[in-house]
């Protein structure tokens, strides 16, 4: 479902070195991917590059992506395009926005998803219940709805609130960057359980992580190794409990 | 026309009246005459008028004495309890007033003394309005009330031309409470026409009083407004100012705090399109200890569009445990926006806690990127970016039916003129 090839992304300004430097990565439908790395190795550069963040510039290879059974190259889609077209990206720092009350938020996007692939959108009743369960699922208090957007969210609740929104939005591929980081112990097991209750046969899940923890819970099928902006080594889920006890250095050096 | 012979055209009604007729504010109103002859327009120097453009000015307007009907139907949905001026004038049939309220003309000389000392000093717009001081109106807020009251202030194609300089005293008695929705509009475009408003508020011990006051005209019409607010002892007083659509306003505020406990937040926002242009300019003045003041005055300029804030914040050297904040942030959203921001701070003792600050940046791409990120395309992400940066300058208005209904009217401001993602006019 989504094919990455050679893929060099540099920060705006031609003459900046590049953070990914031959990226190549396949990631077919139903499969977690779990994507590990030295700090600044550009797993977020990655993962904001498939998203369609403006300030990364893709200057060689390619994204494509298969949506209805048809491959297409998504470097000339605008980041609202590929959100409508079931791309997701959980953030690593979610951003705080004053005034936009939650709820309004999610169900504006969920709107949007739902207006570009055909469906009708919910009444606000109906929303209300879906958000209800989605809130339930991950053990969330109604009152986060009312407040602004991720405002004076701690650390772990605004994590959360990203998987809220994977949730409402029901993406086809998800890139999820360090979710777990932040999180306490009970709330890692509840959102794992949600991003297990999420796996499905006709989608698929990018995990941005630095810990096993999150394997433990959520087993991948393949384990990647990004260092300076090139993949140096992919395995199964036996390679993160490795990492875990051996480092980086191994891998990076070899 | 130059300044000179705008000053001589903008007193010629007063001086065609002459003294003649049963008119017992002749005193006060050559008063008025003389302050405005002697002051003159601002002049570039003058840093508070320095980034507001007087060049729509003529000077030659006409000035009726007595008002008409409204002929037409309201621009806007109006709330049951009201009071609605047409041209500048009282229009008492379009008028309704519930309980706990009382609101009549004053045409006495004696009633019109307090208000006299009121306005000595301030510049001459003031002046101006005194010389045309035929009546003026006084609103007694007696009670605690929920339901907000509006005070409309129509302006149509029969204001071409004209000018008014209506004069609305509020007086809000010990522990009252009211909530103000005050709207000014002009229903066409105008060639030229002069609306030069003040309000004299005195908040009596223990009263709160929430006071949102929406512009939003047409071409041409060049609305003053005025607010002098005298706060007593424990009283807090919220206004709000929205500018959402004009080629000009000067929004002016001075608040006095006069007694311990005495609050006042002010909230202020500029939503501007192309030749859209807005000066805002407050005075706080700490005159009694244990006083507090909060600021925000927020921007959004798109295009060609301008405007101005200058806040001043004044404690005397003998007013200790004040806190006073202000901010004012600004958005441009274009290259040729262009937004100028002056604090004062005239501070007199040490014991206070005053913060300032200016922001004037983009949108925040970052913020941007997230919500699109989420399937918003970019003019429906700016928009909502837009409305949660906006909405925080109606902090002042506690009343929710007060605050949900300018929400309304912001949100449409928003949609109208941060239009489907053009970046160019
Ligand atoms: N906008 C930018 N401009 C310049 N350099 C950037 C920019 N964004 C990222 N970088 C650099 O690119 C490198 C990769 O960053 P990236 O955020 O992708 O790392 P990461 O693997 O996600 O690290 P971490 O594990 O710390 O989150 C870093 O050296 C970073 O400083
Ligand atoms: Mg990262």
């Amino acid at each position: 479902m989504l094919s990455i090839t050679d893929l060099h992304v540099s920060p705006e300004g031609p003459e900046e070195a590049s953070i990914l430097k031959g990226v190549s990565l396949e990631v077919k439908r139903g499969e977690v991917h779990a994507l590990m790395g030295p700090n600044g190795s550009g797993k977020s550069t990655l993962a904001k590059a498939v998203a369609g963040h403006p300030d990364y510039h893709v200057t060689k290879g390619q994204i494509d992506y298969e949506v209805d059974g048809k491959k297409v190259g998504l470097l000339d889609w605008e980041p609202d395009e590929r959100a409508r077209a079931g791309i997701f990206l959980g953030l690593q720092y979610p951003v705080e926005i004053p005034g936009v009350s939650n709820e309004n938020f999610l169900r504006t996007a969920f709107n949007e998803v739902c207006k570009a692939q055909g469906l009708e959108e919910m009444d606000p009743y109906d929303f209300d219940q879906y958000l209800r369960e989605k809130l339930d699922l991950l053990e969330m208090d109604g009152s986060f709805l009312k407040r602004s957007l991720n405002e004076g969210f701690s650390g772990g609740e605004k994590k959360k609130n990203e998987i809220l929104q994977m949730a409402v939005l029901a993406p086809r591929l998800a890139f999820l960057d360090e979710t777990d980081s932040g999180l306490d112990i009970d709330a890692l097991k509840i959102v794992a359980k949600g991003i297990n209750s999420l796996r499905a046969q006709h989608n698929a899940i990018v995990l941005v992580t630095h810990y096993q923890r999150l394997l433990n819970y959520i087993t991948p099928d393949f384990v990647h190794v990004i260092s300076d902006g090139l993949i140096v080594k992919t395995g199964d889920s036996s390679l993160a409990l490795e990492l875990e006890s051996k480092g980086y250095d191994w891998v990076v050096r070899a | 026309m130059n300044d000179g012979d705008a000053l001589e055209a903008l007193l010629a009604p007063y001086k065609a009246l002459g003294q003649t007729g049963p008119d017992s504010l002749h005193a006060l109103r050559s008063l008025g005459a003389k302050g405005f002859a002697d002051k003159g327009l601002p002049g570039r120097k003058d840093e508070a008028w320095k980034y507001t453009s007087l060049k729509g000015l003529t000077g030659s307007y006409a000035w009726k004495s007595e008002g008409e009907r409204f002929p037409g139907t309201p621009p806007v949905d109006l709330l049951d309890q009201r009071i609605v001026f047409y041209n500048g004038h009282w229009d008492k049939t379009l008028s309704t007033l519930g309980p706990g309220y009382r609101f009549f003309p004053l045409k006495e000389e004696r009633d019109f003394d307090p208000l006299t000392r009121q306005l000595q000093g301030e510049d001459c717009f003031t002046d101006l309005a005194l010389t045309y001081c035929r009546e003026a109106y006084r609103l007694e807020i007696e009670e605690r009330g929920e339901r907000p009251l509006g005070i409309y202030h129509f302006m149509d194609k029969n204001f071409e031309g004209t000018m008014a300089h209506p004069l609305l005293i509020v007086h809000a008695r010990e522990k009252s409470k009211a909530h103000l929705f005050e709207f000014t509009s002009s229903t066409e475009d105008l060639g030229s026409a002069l609306y030069n408003a003040h309000t004299l508020i005195t908040l009596g011990q223990g009263a709160h009083l929430d006071h949102v006051r929406i512009f939003k005209s047409r071409k041409g019409l060049m609305p003053f407004s005025k607010v002098l607010a005298q706060i007593h002892k424990e009283a807090r007083y919220g206004n709000a100012a929205l500018a959402l659509g004009g080629s000009f306003l000067r929004n002016d505020l001075r608040v006095e705090l006069l007694g311990e406990g005495a609050h006042v937040s002010l909230g202020g926002l500029y939503v501007h399109d192309t030749n859209e242009d807005s000066s805002h300019v407050s005075l706080i003045d700490h005159k009694a200890p244990k006083t507090s003041s909060r600021q925000l005055y927020k921007g959004l300029l798109n295009h060609h569009s301008h405007a101005f804030f200058q806040g001043t914040i004044v404690v005397g050297k003998d007013q200790a445990d004040i806190e006073s904040s202000q901010l004012n942030n600004n958005i441009l959203l274009s290259d040729t926006a262009r937004v100028d921001s002056r604090p004062v701070l005239e501070i007199g003792h040490c014991d206070v806690k005053c913060t300032h600050g200016t922001t004037i940046g983009q949108m925040d791409g970052e913020q941007l990127f997230y919500l699109r990120s989420r399937g918003f395309d970019e003019s429906k992400a700016k928009r909502f970016l837009a409305r949660g940066f906006c909405e925080e300058t109606l902090f002042p208005i506690e009343n929710e039916s007060l605050h949900r209904l300018s929400a309304d009217y912001l949100e449409r401001s928003i949609l109208e003129k941060i239009g489907d993602g053009e970046e160019g006019p």
